[in-house]
Protein backbone atom coordinates (compact mmCIF):
# COMPACT_ATOMS: atom_id res chain seq x y z
CA UNK A 1 0.00 0.00 0.00
CA UNK A 2 1.00 3.84 -0.49
CA UNK A 3 1.89 5.73 1.84
CA UNK A 4 0.53 9.23 1.81
CA UNK A 5 1.91 12.00 2.15
CA UNK A 6 0.87 13.80 5.57
CA UNK A 7 0.81 16.87 3.93
CA UNK A 8 -1.68 16.23 1.16
CA UNK A 9 -3.72 14.46 4.43
CA UNK A 10 -3.53 17.26 5.95
CA UNK A 11 -4.64 19.53 3.14
CA UNK A 12 -7.70 17.14 2.92
CA UNK A 13 -8.58 17.14 5.91
CA UNK A 14 -8.86 20.76 5.80
CA UNK A 15 -10.23 21.23 2.91
CA UNK A 16 -12.95 18.66 3.65
CA UNK A 17 -13.88 20.93 7.11
CA UNK A 18 -13.90 24.17 5.17
CA UNK A 19 -16.48 22.30 2.81
CA UNK A 20 -18.52 20.85 5.77
CA UNK A 21 -18.53 24.49 7.48
CA UNK A 22 -19.42 25.87 4.16
CA UNK A 23 -22.90 23.89 3.95
CA UNK A 24 -23.22 23.99 7.67
CA UNK A 25 -23.60 27.95 6.64
CA UNK A 26 -25.83 27.71 3.60
CA UNK A 27 -28.47 25.47 5.39
CA UNK A 28 -28.67 27.92 8.36
CA UNK A 29 -29.10 30.71 5.69
CA UNK A 30 -31.68 29.22 3.78
CA UNK A 31 -33.63 28.34 7.20
CA UNK A 32 -33.13 32.16 8.22
CA UNK A 33 -34.25 32.94 4.87
CA UNK A 34 -37.51 30.79 5.39
CA UNK A 35 -38.42 32.31 8.53
CA UNK A 36 -37.46 36.20 8.21
CA UNK A 37 -39.77 38.60 9.44
CA UNK A 38 -41.89 41.13 6.80
CA UNK A 39 -39.61 43.89 5.86
CA UNK A 40 -41.01 47.80 6.78
CA UNK A 41 -41.81 48.25 3.34
CA UNK A 42 -43.23 52.11 3.79
CA UNK A 43 -40.59 54.06 2.14
CA UNK A 44 -40.51 51.02 -0.60
CA UNK A 45 -43.88 51.58 -1.80
CA UNK A 46 -43.94 55.40 -1.43
CA UNK A 47 -41.01 55.02 -4.12
CA UNK A 48 -43.06 52.56 -6.75
CA UNK A 49 -45.97 54.84 -6.53
CA UNK A 50 -45.22 58.03 -6.38
CA UNK A 51 -41.55 58.61 -7.63
CA UNK A 52 -41.99 58.20 -11.17
CA UNK A 53 -44.70 61.30 -11.25
CA UNK A 54 -42.94 63.45 -9.06
CA UNK A 55 -39.25 62.85 -10.99
CA UNK A 56 -40.02 61.83 -14.16
CA UNK A 57 -37.08 59.29 -13.67
CA UNK A 58 -38.37 55.87 -14.51
CA UNK A 59 -34.66 54.37 -13.13
CA UNK A 60 -35.57 54.79 -8.95
CA UNK A 61 -31.72 55.58 -8.39
CA UNK A 62 -31.12 58.13 -9.99
CA UNK A 63 -34.57 59.91 -8.81
CA UNK A 64 -33.53 59.01 -5.05
CA UNK A 65 -29.49 60.81 -6.06
CA UNK A 66 -30.98 63.07 -8.08
CA UNK A 67 -33.96 64.64 -6.20
CA UNK A 68 -34.43 62.98 -3.13
CA UNK A 69 -30.57 63.01 -1.92
CA UNK A 70 -29.34 65.81 -4.35
CA UNK A 71 -27.72 66.75 -1.51
CA UNK A 72 -25.67 64.05 -0.72
CA UNK A 73 -24.75 64.16 -4.26
CA UNK A 74 -23.56 67.85 -3.67
CA UNK A 75 -21.42 66.82 -1.05
CA UNK A 76 -20.10 64.42 -2.10
CA UNK A 77 -19.07 65.89 -5.37
CA UNK A 78 -17.70 68.89 -3.02
CA UNK A 79 -15.18 65.79 -1.49
CA UNK A 80 -14.42 64.42 -4.75
CA UNK A 81 -12.97 68.08 -5.88
CA UNK A 82 -10.93 68.86 -2.74
CA UNK A 83 -9.46 65.44 -2.88
CA UNK A 84 -8.53 66.06 -6.30
CA UNK A 85 -7.34 70.01 -5.47
CA UNK A 86 -5.23 68.57 -2.36
CA UNK A 87 -3.67 65.40 -4.63
CA UNK A 88 -2.77 68.60 -7.64
CA UNK A 89 -1.31 71.04 -4.47
CA UNK A 90 0.85 67.81 -3.18
CA UNK A 91 2.15 67.16 -6.39
CA UNK A 92 2.75 70.49 -7.54
CA UNK A 93 4.75 71.00 -3.88
CA UNK A 94 6.74 67.72 -4.64
CA UNK A 95 8.20 69.45 -7.93
CA UNK A 96 8.73 72.57 -6.42
CA UNK A 97 10.92 70.83 -3.78
CA UNK A 98 12.90 69.44 -6.27
CA UNK B 1 5.59 55.55 -25.60
CA UNK B 2 7.47 53.59 -28.15
CA UNK B 3 7.35 49.94 -28.98
CA UNK B 4 4.41 50.26 -27.57
CA UNK B 5 2.65 50.75 -31.18
CA UNK B 6 -0.38 47.90 -30.20
CA UNK B 7 -1.65 49.59 -27.41
CA UNK B 8 -1.09 52.76 -29.11
CA UNK B 9 -3.22 51.75 -32.24
CA UNK B 10 -6.15 49.56 -29.82
CA UNK B 11 -6.80 52.59 -28.12
CA UNK B 12 -7.29 54.65 -31.60
CA UNK B 13 -9.73 52.29 -32.34
CA UNK B 14 -11.73 52.69 -28.57
CA UNK B 15 -11.53 55.93 -27.98
CA UNK B 16 -14.73 57.30 -29.55
CA UNK B 17 -16.76 53.98 -28.72
CA UNK B 18 -15.76 55.00 -25.41
CA UNK B 19 -16.57 58.75 -25.44
CA UNK B 20 -20.09 57.45 -27.40
CA UNK B 21 -20.45 55.10 -24.36
CA UNK B 22 -20.36 57.60 -21.73
CA UNK B 23 -22.57 60.04 -23.49
CA UNK B 24 -25.28 57.25 -23.57
CA UNK B 25 -24.66 56.21 -20.14
CA UNK B 26 -25.10 60.16 -18.83
CA UNK B 27 -27.87 60.68 -21.07
CA UNK B 28 -29.96 57.62 -20.44
CA UNK B 29 -29.39 57.66 -16.61
CA UNK B 30 -32.71 58.83 -15.60
CA UNK B 31 -34.52 55.75 -17.12
CA UNK B 32 -31.69 52.85 -17.44
CA UNK B 33 -29.21 51.64 -15.26
CA UNK B 34 -26.21 54.49 -14.77
CA UNK B 35 -26.19 58.34 -14.46
CA UNK B 36 -23.70 60.93 -13.81
CA UNK B 37 -21.32 59.17 -11.87
CA UNK B 38 -20.93 56.00 -13.29
CA UNK B 39 -20.73 58.17 -16.81
CA UNK B 40 -18.00 60.22 -15.62
CA UNK B 41 -15.61 57.52 -14.54
CA UNK B 42 -16.12 55.72 -18.28
CA UNK B 43 -15.46 59.51 -19.23
CA UNK B 44 -12.26 59.40 -16.98
CA UNK B 45 -10.71 56.38 -18.88
CA UNK B 46 -10.93 58.26 -21.93
CA UNK B 47 -7.66 60.87 -20.20
CA UNK B 48 -5.75 57.64 -19.84
CA UNK B 49 -6.71 56.59 -23.58
CA UNK B 50 -5.04 60.55 -24.78
CA UNK B 51 -2.38 59.53 -23.12
CA UNK B 52 -1.62 56.41 -24.69
CA UNK B 53 -2.06 57.73 -27.93
CA UNK B 54 -0.50 61.14 -27.56
CA UNK B 55 2.57 61.77 -25.31
CA UNK B 56 2.08 64.97 -24.94
CA UNK B 57 0.70 67.42 -22.45
CA UNK B 58 -2.86 68.72 -23.89
CA UNK B 59 -4.40 69.71 -20.94
CA UNK B 60 -3.26 72.07 -18.48
CA UNK B 61 -4.72 71.39 -14.13
CA UNK B 62 -4.89 74.77 -13.56
CA UNK B 63 -7.72 75.51 -16.43
CA UNK B 64 -9.27 71.80 -15.62
CA UNK B 65 -10.12 73.56 -11.63
CA UNK B 66 -11.33 76.88 -13.05
CA UNK B 67 -13.72 74.75 -14.85
CA UNK B 68 -14.28 72.52 -12.51
CA UNK B 69 -15.44 75.38 -10.06
CA UNK B 70 -17.69 77.17 -12.47
CA UNK B 71 -19.70 74.01 -12.68
CA UNK B 72 -19.92 73.64 -9.21
CA UNK B 73 -21.75 77.37 -8.91
CA UNK B 74 -23.76 75.82 -11.86
CA UNK B 75 -25.25 72.50 -10.13
CA UNK B 76 -25.99 75.05 -7.04
CA UNK B 77 -28.00 77.36 -9.47
CA UNK B 78 -29.53 74.63 -10.89
CA UNK B 79 -30.37 72.67 -7.55
CA UNK B 80 -31.21 76.23 -6.25
CA UNK B 81 -33.60 76.92 -9.28
CA UNK B 82 -35.21 73.60 -8.92
CA UNK B 83 -35.45 73.78 -4.61
CA UNK B 84 -37.33 77.06 -5.05
CA UNK B 85 -38.77 77.42 -8.76
CA UNK B 86 -40.00 74.01 -9.25
CA UNK B 87 -43.40 74.27 -8.15
CA UNK B 88 -44.10 76.95 -10.47
CA UNK B 89 -42.53 75.05 -13.09
CA UNK B 90 -44.44 72.33 -12.85
CA UNK B 91 -47.70 74.29 -12.72
CA UNK B 92 -47.39 77.48 -15.19
CA UNK B 93 -45.77 75.39 -17.94
CA UNK B 94 -48.17 74.14 -21.25
CA UNK B 95 -49.37 70.54 -20.73
CA UNK B 96 -46.76 68.53 -22.75
CA UNK B 97 -43.54 70.38 -21.41
CA UNK B 98 -45.10 69.98 -17.67
CA UNK B 99 -44.59 66.24 -18.38
CA UNK B 100 -41.43 66.47 -19.61
CA UNK B 101 -39.45 69.60 -17.46
CA UNK B 102 -38.60 67.07 -13.95
CA UNK B 103 -37.18 64.28 -16.69
CA UNK B 104 -35.27 67.35 -18.21
CA UNK B 105 -33.87 68.88 -14.82
CA UNK B 106 -32.81 65.31 -14.06
CA UNK B 107 -30.69 64.70 -17.71
CA UNK B 108 -28.99 68.81 -16.90
CA UNK B 109 -27.96 67.54 -13.17
CA UNK B 110 -26.78 64.32 -14.51
CA UNK B 111 -24.40 66.01 -17.62
CA UNK B 112 -23.21 68.41 -15.04
CA UNK B 113 -22.70 65.47 -12.56
CA UNK B 114 -20.69 63.98 -14.77
CA UNK B 115 -19.20 66.55 -16.11
CA UNK B 116 -17.52 67.23 -12.75
CA UNK B 117 -16.64 63.76 -11.81
CA UNK B 118 -14.69 63.37 -15.16
CA UNK B 119 -13.11 66.23 -14.32
CA UNK B 120 -11.93 65.57 -10.84
CA UNK B 121 -11.04 62.24 -12.03
CA UNK B 122 -8.69 63.72 -15.11
CA UNK B 123 -6.73 66.16 -12.35
CA UNK B 124 -5.99 63.42 -10.27
CA UNK B 125 -5.08 61.09 -13.58
CA UNK B 126 -3.08 64.13 -15.19
CA UNK B 127 -1.11 64.45 -11.86
CA UNK B 128 -0.17 60.40 -11.71
CA UNK B 129 0.57 60.64 -15.28
CA UNK B 130 2.97 63.46 -14.92
CA UNK B 131 4.72 61.97 -11.71
CA UNK B 132 6.01 58.98 -13.64
CA UNK B 133 6.38 59.13 -17.10
CA UNK B 134 6.19 56.21 -19.62
CA UNK B 135 9.76 56.38 -21.63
Amino acid sequence: MKEVDPLTRHSILKNSLLIGAFIILLNDFAKALQNMPEYPSAAMNHLLTRAVPETGALNLLNAISMHYRFLDVLFTLIILFLAAAGVLFMGKKDQDMR
Amino acid sequence: MKGYSLLKTACQWLLPFVLLYGFYIVLNGDMSPGGGFQGGVVFASCYLMLYFIKDEKTIRFKEILTIDKWLFFLLIGVGLVHLIGGQWLLTSLPDHWRRLAPELILVLLNLIVGANVTLAFWSILLIFTEEGELK
